[in-house]
């Protein structure tokens, strides 16, 4: 694979953990929160 | 004890101060930097994976200084426990990413993902220290449970400067630090130094951000399980007994 493939993997993959850590840190909303209590 | 860590109205222009900074580290890093003599276009992973490693340091870093004033009486306070538990989120995300980009620039400059030399090791115990840390802290919620992760965040900080000054106490493959070195000799240049600076303000602008935002998420969690708890407490108090008493 070329340096630049390399290069491409990894500002990718970092901007994809951004983004999930993003939307995993969200408040939840009270419907949320709610809905899982009642399970 | 304050819903946000930051004031509501700062939270907006932060977050596109910090998009701006991304989007200009990335303009430097890929396309206004020069490729590196040696290690070709794979120096284009350092301008992140530096600033991960970094703001994993930092992290870990409030992490431990949050736990020492939730351990003093006279400063104990659940913001500082639940803003150790945010930090530490974060370092740990930071410090997955300085693993994952360092292999992937250790393959084309190295020839291997990985190698057992001891800046790589240590970081990875690092990583596996705090994923564990984080782990007991979601196990319990107590106060007595607080205290005792307290001591466990102070405990994993000691690998902190063992990962530091791994590059000069043993031969190592890992390069010796550019910036933080024992001369404090920065040994970058140029629009290269520039690409390495703009990664860090980057970065450190997105942990502020994302630790608010950490913060405000696990405190409203916080909240609601207590007043959970208080609605249950209550709940029981005022059931119907029965005729002996028994409930």
């Amino acid at each position: 694979m070329s340096d630049w493939a390399y290069v491409a993997i990894g500002w990718i993959s970092m901007y994809a953990v951004m983004g999930v850590w993003f939307y995993t840190s969200r408040k939840p909303t009270d419907k949320m929160f709610n809905s899982d209590s009642e399970q | 004890m304050n819903d946000r860590l930051l004031p509501r109205k700062f939270v907006l222009p932060l977050s596109v101060i910090t998009i701006g900074a991304l989007t200009l580290h990335a303009v430097y890093a890929l396309v206004i930097s020069p490729e590196d003599a040696m290690q070709g276009q794979a120096v284009r992973l350092l301008y992140v994976h530096v600033p991960a490693a970094w703001l994993a340091y930092v992290s870990f870093g409030i992490t431990t200084l949050c736990s020492v004033l939730y351990l003093i009486p006279k400063t104990r306070s659940n913001v500082y426990d639940i803003l150790a538990g945010a930090s530490a989120r974060a370092g740990v995300i930071f410090c997955g990413l300085t693993l994952l980009l360092g292999a992937l620039w250790g393959k084309p400059v190295w020839g291997v993902f990985w190698a057992w030399d001891a800046r790589i090791t240590s970081t990875a115990v690092l990583f596996f220290l705090y994923i564990g840390y984080l782990a007991i802290r979601s196990l319990d919620r107590s106060e007595k449970a607080a205290k005792r992760n307290a001591w466990l965040a102070l405990f994993a900080f000691i690998d902190v400067p063992i990962v530091h000054f791994s590059v000069n106490w043993w031969r190592t493959l890992h390069q010796e630090a550019t910036v933080f070195n024992p001369e404090l000799k920065a040994q970058i240049s140029g629009s290269m130094a520039t690409s390495l600076w703009l990664g860090v303000v980057a970065f450190t602008l997105l942990y502020v951000v994302m630790l608010d935002r950490q913060y405000t998420k696990d405190v409203f969690q916080h909240n609601s399980a207590v007043s959970q708890l208080d609605n249950a407490i209550e709940e029981r108090i005022n059931e119907p007994t029965l005729a002996g008493g028994a409930k």
